[in-house]
């Protein structure tokens, strides 16, 4: 039970720091590409540490946090647009 | 067992050992949130596969055997210390005069005042790209 909140918490974390990373869509494939490579190392390294089963929780914990730390960053830059000077 | 206690020492090592792993977690996850707080340029893939390494390294694996409680503590301590950091700078921008929400897109803050310098620090990112 300690391992699957263990694996939780490195699913939160994990995915909140991906969700500091900037998505552009003039490099969408490179990193969606980075991003996925980077999230299967960290379910890796959590599968290692953990154990397989903890893969899950890890991985549905990575995807909440990133999801959430997105929208609100997204909803972030709607409220507080930058202010266009010369 | 230990004198005046009415668990076995073997358990009460345990307790310990969980506590102790899960506050070493506590100080990563603070200072996992400090480092990027402070990084110097936008958060770059290099960055986040750092973190993988000292998050779960070998360090860690050296002080906590794999599939293990501990491993477990490490893991709830470092969310917690992560978080905590979070909540925290929030209250305090929250609190601060002048300050708003932005301060995280992109370090925002109000303009100095008469007998005010800046000290060179920095906030979330040099610059928020997404609205160039």
């Amino acid at each position: 039970m300690i391992v699957t909140f263990g694996a939780i918490g490195f699913g939160l974390v994990w995915g909140w720091l991906l969700g500091f990373y900037d998505v552009r869509p003039e490099k969408l494939p490179a990193t969606i590409t980075s991003l996925a490579g980077a999230s299967v190392l960290g379910a890796g390294v959590t599968a290692w540490l953990g154990g397989f089963s903890a893969s899950a929780p890890f991985s549905v914990a990575a995807l909440t946090a990133l999801f959430v730390h997105s929208q609100w960053r997204s909803e972030l830059r709607k409220r507080h647009r930058k202010s266009i000077t010369p | 067992m230990l004198q005046g206690s009415s668990l076995p020492a073997i358990e009460i090592a345990k307790t310990v050992q969980l506590i102790g792993a899960g506050a070493f977690g506590a100080v990563v996850g603070w200072y996992v949130y400090y480092i990027n707080r402070w990084r110097k340029d936008d958060v770059q893939l290099s960055d986040i596969v750092t973190l993988v390494g000292a998050i779960g390294g070998a360090a860690v694996l050296a002080l906590f055997p794999a599939k293990s409680d501990l491993f477990g503590a490490y893991g709830i301590g470092l969310a917690a210390g992560f978080f905590v950091y979070f909540f925290i700078l929030i209250v305090m921008v929250n609190k601060s005069p002048g300050f708003t929400a932005a301060w995280f897109l992109d370090g925002r803050a109000p303009k100095l005042g008469p007998n005010e310098i800046t000290s060179g620090g920095r906030a979330m990112s040099i610059k928020d790209q997404t609205d160039s």
